[in-house]
Formats: C-alpha cells, sequence, structure tokens
C-alpha cells in the first residue's frame, strides 16, 4: 500500500511541475511587473502599476479640508477612495458609472490602506486616493492597493508601512500566483490578499470560489510569496526616485554588516 | 562620528533599538523600533537621528512668514490659502490700524478681495480649525513683506528644499543675490517672490529648480557658483587658503636666500 501511495505522490509532484497555465506560466509564477512613481505632475502623488495586462494609474490630492463638514472626525483624517474602471478598460465597453462592485472594491482598499496611513496627524482632514484602472487583465484589485501604497508615499502622507497585495487561486485542481483575467473567470477560487510587509499584517483577504483548508493554506502562502517580490519593486519604485536626485548612500555596507 | 546616509520608505525599521538623545520629525516607535513614515534621506550624527523627507505637507508654527492668496471672506475678515492642509484667517482689525473695524462701514473687498496676494505672519496653531494669522511687525522680520504684495513673481518648491535653497547660514541665498539683481524674499511655505527684471527672473527660476531637483546632492553651491559665475564660498576660501601658503613659501625662501647670503 504504502509503495502504492509513494508512487502516485510522485506522479502527482510530476503532475504538479508539469502544469502548464493558459498564458504559458509556471504555477508559482507572477506575470511581468513595473511600479513607476510620481508619473503626474498636477496630483500631489501618483503611481503607476504594469502587471502583465494590467494597467493602473494612482493619484493621491491632500491632506485637505473635508466636506461635507457633517462627516469630518475631530480625532483623525478621512480616507477617500475611489476605484475606477475607465471605458476602455475591458474588451466591452464599460459604463462609466460607478458599479456595484467598483463602490465595494473602493470600501475594502479604503479599509486596507486606512490601517496604514497615520491618520491621527490630520484631524478634521481629508485625503483623497484616485485609482483609475486603464486597462485590466485580472487582480486588478491587489495592483490597485499597491499603486495606491506608491502613490500616498510619493505624496508625502505619513504612513506606518506600505500596503502590498497579491492574488493566489486554484485552476484545474492546481493552486496558483496571480491570478490573469481567464483563470479568474474559468477558475474554481481566487484569494487576494492585500499585507504590510513590515507589519506582518493582513488588511485585505477576500475569497471567491471554494478552497479546502490545505488548499488555503498553501494559496495564503503563494499569494504571500508574490506580495513580498511585488513589495521590493515598490521599494525600487520609491527609491528610484531619490536615486534620480542623486542621493548617495553612505554607510549602508556597514550596517548590513 | 561617522556620517550615514541612507534612503528608506515608509514602514523601513531604521534602528531596532531606540537609543538616540535626539530624534526628528517622521519617525514612529512600535515594537519594530524606530521606524521611517516617508519617502526620504535619514541621516545620523552627534547623538541624533533625522528624515529629511522627499516630500511633506507644510505644518506651519507659531511666528512662521508666510504668503498666501486671499481665497474668501469671513463676517470679520479674509480666509487666506497658505498652502497647507487647512486655510488661515487673516482678521480685519489687522489691515485697519487707526480705528475699530465697523462691519457696516467697512467693505472687506477695498481692502483686500479674492485673488490678491498677501504676507502674513502665523500668529497661532491650533489642532483644529484655521490657523490665525497677522500683521503685525516684529523688529527681527525687516526684510519680510507684509500685508498686500504687488509686482512680484511667484515660484513655488515644495517646503522640503528650502533649507537648501536658503544654505548652512544662507550662504546659498546669499550667493544668489550676489548675482541676481532685484529683490527676493523666502517665504516658509515655500513660496519665493521676486521682483526685478524679466531676464534675471528666468535665471533665479532655473537656479532653483536646480536647487529643487538636487535637493540631496552635495556640493550644490559650488554647481550654482557655475552657473552663475561666481567664485563659490569654497573655492574662495581655498584661494585664500591657497594664498596664505604661498605667502608662507615666500617667507620660507625669503629666510632660505638671507640664510644662504648669511
Amino acid at each position: 500500500m504504502s509503495s502504492k501511495k509513494g508512487k502516485k505522490k510522485s506522479s502527482d509532484e510530476e503532475k504538479k511541475e508539469e502544469f502548464i497555465r493558459i498564458d504559458g506560466r509556471k504555477p508559482d509564477e507572477m506575470r511581468p511587473y513595473k511600479i513607476r512613481a510620481h508619473i503626474l505632475r498636477n496630483a500631489d502623488g501618483s503611481a503607476e502599476i504594469r502587471l502583465g495586462g494590467n494597467w493602473i494609474i494612482a493619484a493621491v490630492y491632500g491632506p485637505k479640508e473635508h466636506f461635507p463638514k457633517f462627516e469630518i472626525s475631530q480625532d483623525k483624517a478621512i480616507l477617500n477612495c475611489r476605484y475606477h474602471m475607465t471605458p476602455y478598460s475591458t474588451t466591452e465597453r464599460k459604463s462609466p458609472k460607478p458599479s456595484r462592485r467598483e463602490i465595494e472594491l473602493s470600501k475594502v482598499i479604503k479599509n486596507a490602506l486606512e490601517q496604514a496611513v497615520v491618520l491621527e496627524e490630520f484631524p478634521e482632514m481629508s485625503i483623497d486616493v484616485y485609482m483609475e484602472v486603464a486597462q485590466a487583465e485580472g487582480s486588478t484589485r491587489v495592483a490597485s492597493v499597491t499603486a495606491a501604497a506608491v502613490a500616498l508615499a510619493d505624496a508625502g502622507i505619513p504612513m506606518r508601512d506600505l500596503v502590498v497585495g497579491c492574488s493566489a487561486g486554484k485552476v484545474n485542481g492546481h493552486i496558483i500566483l496571480d491570478v490573469g483575467e481567464e483563470e479568474d473567470k474559468e477558475g474554481e477560487a481566487d484569494l487576494p490578499i492585500a499585507i504590510m510587509p513590515n507589519l506582518r499584517k493582513v488588511v485585505l483577504l477576500q475569497m471567491d470560489g471554494k478552497l479546502t483548508h490545505e488548499e488555503f493554506k498553501e494559496a495564503f502562502d503563494l499569494a504571500l510569496k508574490g506580495a513580498m517580490e511585488l513589495y521590493e519593486e515598490q521599494v525600487r519604485a520609491l527609491t528610484s526616485i531619490l536615486k534620480d536626485m542623486e542621493v548617495i548612500e553612505e554607510g549602508v555596507k556597514d550596517e548590513k554588516e | 562620528m561617522k556620517s550615514n546616509k541612507r534612503i528608506v520608505v515608509p514602514g523601513t525599521t531604521v534602528d531596532k533599538n531606540v537609543r538616540y538623545n535626539r530624534i526628528g520629525e517622521y519617525f514612529v516607535r512600535d515594537y519594530r523600533g524606530l521606524v521611517a513614515t516617508l519617502l526620504g534621506v535619514v541621516q545620523q550624527g552627534r547623538g541624533g537621528i533625522d528624515l529629511i523627507p522627499y516630500k511633506d505637507v507644510y505644518r506651519p508654527s507659531r511666528g512662521d512668514y508666510v504668503i498666501g492668496v486671499v481665497v474668501g471672506y469671513a463676517p470679520n475678515g479674509w480666509i487666506l490659502d497658505i498652502g497647507s492642509y487647512t486655510k488661515a484667517f487673516l482678521p480685519a482689525s489687522e489691515m485697519i490700524s487707526n480705528r475699530r473695524f465697523d462691519p457696516r462701514r467697512d467693505e472687506l473687498s477695498k481692502y483686500l478681495a479674492v485673488g490678491d496676494v498677501v504676507g502674513v505672519k502665523i500668529s497661532d496653531v491650533r489642532r483644529l480649525g484655521y490657523f490665525g494669522a497677522t500683521l503685525r511687525q516684529s523688529p527681527e522680520d525687516k526684510d519680510k513683506r507684509l500685508g498686500k504684495i504687488r509686482g512680484y513673481y511667484i515660484i513655488k518648491v515644495t517646503t522640503t528644499k528650502l533649507p537648501r535653497i536658503i544654505g548652512k547660514k544662507g550662504s546659498m541665498i546669499r550667493l544668489i543675490k550676489q548675482k541676481i539683481k532685484g529683490d527676493i524674499v523666502i517665504a516658509q511655505n515655500g513660496v519665493i517672490l521676486f521682483k526685478g527684471p524679466y531676464e534675471e527672473y528666468l535665471l533665479l527660476k532655473k537656479i532653483i529648480n536646480l536647487i529643487a531637483a538636487k535637493t540631496f546632492a552635495s556640493g550644490l553651491t559650488d554647481t550654482v557658483a557655475g552657473i552663475l559665475g561666481v567664485p563659490s564660498p569654497r573655492e574662495a576660501v581655498a584661494k585664500e587658503a591657497s594664498k596664505e601658503v604661498k605667502e608662507e613659501k615666500m617667507e620660507n625662501e625669503d629666510k632660505e636666500v638671507n640664510s644662504n647670503e648669511q
């Protein structure tokens, strides 16, 4: 029996290695990504992310006075988030009117970013975050969070940590990283998460479809791995602004030693 | 002590132990240690640690000289936009000096209209509500333009760049004022006023943009001196030093000659 089991397991592992996704990626491979900070002139802070076919622009205004006045909070600032898909972001024209889905995503993204921003520094004020999906190809919510965090840092708004998101999912019984559009539609499950990597906190966790306990753990770990990869890209995007300003780091090597 | 420069992003743990005599702004302390909250450069030295931010929201303190734009009227004064997170309030009594302000007789827009540029000092910073503004002049601010400002060119920069524009003990601004003829006024909210010929304004703008783009670079004064065609303060010091050395040499040679003669 035991030998049979072992045989079965090894064939399973082979299958896992052989599994190639619809766009030719390995199960634990991200789509190509690129983040750029400070891309807009007029906004206080801005960023852009390209994750495969996704192209999202995030912009930040504020802190500024909040309207209407009855909503203001005496002890902290209000974070307004707007996630919006442009009419030309999908293959079929999307109505520019905010849909039920977009309102929900604005809310979950707001909840995620609120944990990171030091809102207590600006009582009675509000900070606006706009995320415009210019082109969509699956996992836009986590890509939006990632771009929005970079835009907030670019605007000079104090944050306890950056927020970075990544998604995992299940397709044909295989757990996969960074769910694409077809995989999202045809797959069995998807699991977008957003984390604060240094504070080790999960700030966004949603799941669509069904996963067993073990599968969930595997998918979660995979998404964490992807998020850490994107976090490095966020840091690179932000530090490259300063490196363009000819900042020369001193004494960093000594510290590492 | 060895200088330590390092680029940080929000959430970077600068040091696990908090053991500094002086900790600058822009840090939070939690279980991770000392954590940066803004993108910038962390500098360490003389027992203190500071974060020089790439961009920051202007937070005025009492006594700051700022330049604002009138954006609205209140029953007893003006609302000014000073480029901070909230607006400033200038009481009408500040503009009318010889008698009491009478809302029935005095038309606010005759003194200051919406769109006018005003130089004010911050008199009051509260946690909630608008900042208080005043026009009262103390003996120290002779060179500050308080009240309505007319006929000036305006250049805006982020407040984090002002220390570089002014320089160490005012070295950079002194260098700029040496070459550029005209009236230059720097306000603490990042507004720079200039009155003078248009060509000089363009030159000033070019220099300020250069400083803003290279805020963190070292040897900036020399670069600006090169553009202006003025010997930089450092070079001047070096020249003097070399002169002294030469003189010393000469003296030595003289002595040698004298000794040889003897």
